[in-house]
C-alpha cells in the first residue's frame, strides 16, 4: 500500500525553514479561501500559487502525484456526478436525466479545488516533521486552557497518531500476508465472501494496535511521562524574517483576488 | 521437483524518493527433500527473499518457479489457476504469531487453511488433529480461546495452523524466537520428522548458528540484498572468510573444538552438530 500521508521529506526551502505555526495557519487559510472564492480567474491564480509552491518546497512531483493517488476515486466522483445535479443550460437530456452546462463547470471547479486542497495540504506534511507540526498544534491550541483542556495532551495524540499510521499500515500488510499463506483468497467469491475476508485481518489488527497502545504508554510512563507537567522543548518554535514575508505575501494574494472578485 | 528462482530482483519504495533494493538478481534452485536455512545479517534480505518463495511478495522482476509452474503468474486464467494451486504446496510461518490467530478457539483458527483451501469437513477434522498431535496441543486446549495464550503456545498454534493444509514447501521465520528451550528442541525435531517422514522441504530463517548446524543440510548465505554462497552446512561453517563477510559466527561447539584444540588436545576442529562434537571429545579424552 501506497498512503503519503503524513510523511516527511527532508530538504531546505523557503517551505522547510518556515515556522510551522505560520505555515499551518497560512495553508489553512489558502484552502479556506480557495473555497470562497467564486470567479475562475481566482482559481487560476490558486493554481499558479500551488505550482510555485511546489517548486519552490522542491519536493519531488513524483511524491505529490502519489499523494493524490488515494484520493483519485473521489475526484473523478466529483468530475462525472455533479454535471447531472444543477439547473441551468440544458446541454443534453434523457428522460428525467439531464446535463446541465453550469454542472460540468461546476465539476471542473470542484475537482480543481479538491485538487489543489490535497496538494496544499500534503504540502504541509511533506515539509514539516511530525513532532514540529505536533508542536505547532500545540501551540495553536492554547487558548483552550481556558476551557480546562490542556493542549499538551491534544498534540500528543495527534502526533502519536501520525506517528503510528505508517507503523499501523506495515502491520495490516505482515497481517495480510500471514492470512494469505493459509490460503486466502483477497480476489475470490462475491461480494459477501470478501466482506468475510476481511474479518481474519482487522481482528488481529486492532488486538495489536490496543496492545501496543498499552506497551507504548508503560514506555512512556517509565520514563515518568505525566500529562499535566509543564515541559520545555529542545527545539522553540520562532518567527523569522521568511515567516513575515509569508505572510504579507499572503495577505496581498488574498487582498488583490479580493478587489478583482468585487470588480468583476 | 524443487522450487527455483531467475533473476529475481526486489525493490522497497516506502521512501518517497528513494527505493531500495532489497533483492539483487537471486537466482536460487531449492531442491525437493532439503531443510534449506537463510542466514546473514539483519537488512540483507532474508524475510524479503523468504517471502517472495513464499508467494507473498511479488517481486519486482524476475521468475519463481514451484514445481514447474510460474508461481506469479497472471497473464490468463489457465495460469492463474495454476499458479494458485502452486502457492497452496507452500506454507510460511511468521516470526509473530500474533498476526495470524483471529478466530475465537485454537481449533477453529487451526482449521482455517484448510477451510479456505476448500477441503471436505472429513479431511479437515483428520488433518486438523494431526496438526494438533504434531504440535503438541492437548484436548483440552482445543477449545482455548488464541489470544489467552502464553506466547509460546500461540507460536505452536500459529505451526499447527500452516501444518493443517500439510504443505510440501514450508518456509519458517524464526521458529524457534521467543520459545521455551523445552518446545524449542520439540519444534526442531518435529522440523526433522516432518522432513524425514513427510519428504517436506523446508526453508528456515533463523539467527542461531547452533539451530542451523543441528537440522539444516545447505545455508544460503545472503548479504546486502546478494547470495554470498548457498552450500553444504559443512562447508559454509568451515569458510572463515565467507563467515566473516557475513556477519555470522561458526556454532558454539566448532569454536570450543577450537580452543581444546589450542590447548592441545587431539580433536577435530571441523565438526559442526553439537552431539558429534561431545562424541569427539570423548574419544580424544580416552
Amino acid at each position: 500500500m501506497n498512503i503519503t500521508l503524513g510523511q516527511y521529506i527532508d530538504g531546505d526551502s523557503f517551505l522547510h525553514n518556515m515556522d510551522s505555526r505560520v505555515k499551518f495557519i497560512l495553508i489553512v487559510i489558502l484552502i479556506i479561501t480557495l473555497f470562497l472564492f467564486n470567479i475562475y480567474l481566482s482559481l487560476f491564480a490558486y493554481t499558479i500559487l500551488t505550482i510555485i509552491l511546489i517548486y519552490i518546497s522542491k519536493i519531488p512531483l513524483n511524491s505529490v502525484i502519489k499523494s493524490i493517488k488515494p484520493l483519485y476515486w473521489i475526484l473523478l466522483l466529483t468530475l462525472l456526478t455533479n454535471p447531472f445535479f444543477h439547473e441551468g443550460k440544458n446541454i443534453f437530456s434523457y428522460s428525467i436525466i439531464s446535463v446541465t452546462e453550469e454542472g460540468i463547470l461546476i465539476g471542473i471547479t470542484m475537482t480543481v479545488r479538491l485538487l489543489l486542497l490535497i496538494i496544499l495540504s500534503s504540502l504541509l506534511t511533506f515539509t514539516t516533521k511530525t513532532i514540529v507540526l505536533a508542536d505547532a498544534i500545540e501551540d495553536l491550541l492554547k487558548p483552550l486552557k481556558y476551557f480546562k483542556i490542556n493542549p499538551h495532551t491534544i498534540a500528543m495524540i495527534v502526533s502519536l497518531g501520525l506517528r503510528f499510521v505508517p507503523t499501523t499500515i506495515k502491520e495490516f500488510e505482515q497481517i495480510v500476508k500471514a492470512q494469505k499463506s493459509r490460503g486466502m483468497d483477497f480476489d475470490d467469491g462475491n461480494l459477501i465472501k470478501k466482506i468475510k475476508n476481511f474479518i481474519p485481518i482487522i481482528f488481529p489488527l486492532i488486538l495489536l494496535t490496543f496492545k501496543r497502545a498499552e506497551e507504548l504508554s508503560l514506555a512512556m510512563e517509565a520514563r515518568c511521562y505525566t500529562e499535566n507537567k509543564i515541559r520545555t522543548r529542545r527545539k522553540k518554535l520562532k518567527m523569522t524574517v521568511i515567516d513575515y514575508k509569508a505572510v504579507l505575501f499572503v495577505f496581498l494574494f488574498i487582498l488583490t483576488l479580493i478587489i478583482l472578485q468585487s470588480c468583476i | 521437483m524443487s522450487i527455483e528462482l531467475r533473476n529475481v530482483n526486489y525493490f522497497y519504495s516506502d521512501n518517497l524518493i528513494n527505493s531500495y533494493q532489497a533483492l539483487d538478481n537471486i537466482n536460487l534452485t531449492i531442491n525437493d527433500g532439503d531443510i534449506v536455512a537463510i542466514a546473514g545479517e539483519t537488512g540483507a534480505g532474508k524475510s524479503t527473499l523468504a517471502e517472495i518463495i513464499a508467494g507473498l511478495l511479488t517481486p519486482t522482476s524476475g521468475n519463481v518457479f514451484v514445481d514447474g509452474a510460474n508461481i506469479y503468474a497472471n497473464k490468463n486464467k489457465n495460469e492463474k489457476i495454476l499458479a494458485k494451486k502452486a502457492k497452496q504446496k507452500i506454507g510460511m510461518v511468521f516470526q509473530y504469531s500474533d498476526r495470524q490467530l483471529f478466530e475465537e478457539t485454537v481449533e477453529k483458527d487451526i482449521a482455517f487453511a484448510p477451510k479456505e483451501m476448500r477441503f471436505s469437513d472429513e479431511i479437515i477434522k483428520e488433518k486438523v488433529s494431526c496438526a494438533m498431535n504434531l504440535m503438541g496441543i492437548s484436548e483440552d486446549m482445543k477449545e482455548a480461546v488464541p489470544y489467552n495464550l502464553s506466547g509460546g503456545e500461540k507460536k505452536r498454534v500459529a505451526i499447527a495452523g500452516i501444518l493443517s493444509f500439510s504443505p510440501k514447501y514450508l518456509i519458517l521465520d524464526e521458529p524457534t524466537v521467543g520459545l521455551d528451550a523445552f518446545y524449542r528442541d520439540e519444534i526442531l525435531k518435529l522440523i526433522l520428522h516432518l522432513n524425514k517422514k513427510e519428504n517436506t522441504t523446508i526453508v528456515l530463517i533463523s539467527h542461531s548458528m547452533e539451530t542451523i548446524a543441528e537440522i539444516a543440510n545447505k545455508i544460503i548465505v545472503m548479504k546486502g540484498g546478494k547470495i554470498l554462497k548457498h552450500d553444504t552446512v559443512y562447508n559454509i561453517f568451515n569458510d572463515k572468510k565467507l563467515l566473516n563477510e557475513a556477519k555470522l559466527k561458526q556454532p558454539k561447539i566448532t569454536a570450543f573444538l577450537k580452543k581444546l584444540k589450542d590447548v592441545g588436545l587431539n580433536v577435530k576442529t571441523d565438526i559442526i552438530k553439537f552431539d558429534d562434537g561431545v562424541k569427539n571429545i570423548i574419544e580424544a579424552l580416552r
